[in-house]
């Protein structure tokens, strides 16, 4: 019953479902891992990211068409704050992770887990539906 | 990360997959990484290989929605 609601709701809001279903992904993808010492947690996770950020880029690809609110590229702004310093994040994370450095590769996640809360702040601040 | 976790990634990823999927955008991507979060729990351990596809395709995707708009 519940996945008929959230398919109803997609289909009536589907950019917006895109971004919600994006970060929630996000968040189970990085809270999952409370100690990312394998190349399999890493796996995971660049996986929960590739699923989010899909969804994240159909909902830009929405906002360039003008299928969403005109201040979705003020929103889009705002995230791409956050999102642009997850490259370099990221890249110490696979490193860290690879040479099993587990103290430094929790270090890392921690702050993939504060760049995702940021900007899911901005989504919600912007009426974007989060859950 | 814990089978519940897997489970959860997997039902969040297939919401993404639907959304893209009803509005005519590929849901390949979300779909290719739900497939590698199955394979990688049945295997238990993935491949350097498959580790390496997996992030060329995230940097790809994050280099797309970080481009100036």
């Amino acid at each position: 019953m519940r996945k008929l609601i959230l398919a109803v709701i997609c289909s009536l809001a589907l950019a917006g479902c895109s971004v919600q279903g994006a970060l929630d992904t996000v968040k189970t993808a990085v809270t999952g891992i409370e100690n990312p010492v394998s190349k399999s947690d890493l796996y995971n996770f660049e996986n929960g990211m590739i699923i989010a950020f899909a969804g994240l880029n159909a909902y830009r690809q929405a906002c360039e068409l003008g299928s969403v609110g005109a201040s979705c590229k003020d929103v889009i702004r705002q995230m791409q704050v956050y999102t642009k310093r997850i490259p370099a994040v990221l890249r110490t994370a696979r490193v860290f992770v690879k040479q099993n450095d587990q103290v430094n590769a929790k270090v890392a996640f921690a702050t993939l887990r504060q760049l995702m809360a940021d900007f899911k702040a901005i989504a919600s601040a912007n009426n974007v539906k989060v859950q | 990360m814990d089978f519940m976790a897997i489970l959860s990634l997997i039902g969040k990823g297939l919401t993404v997959a639907q959304a893209l999927y009803e509005a005519g955008q590929t849901a390949e991507p979300a779909i290719k990484a739900l497939l590698g979060v199955v394979t990688g729990a049945q295997q238990g351990e993935v491949t350097d290989d498959q580790l390496a596809e997996a992030e060329a395709l995230l940097d790809k995707l994050i280099e797309d929605f970080n481009l100036d708009i």
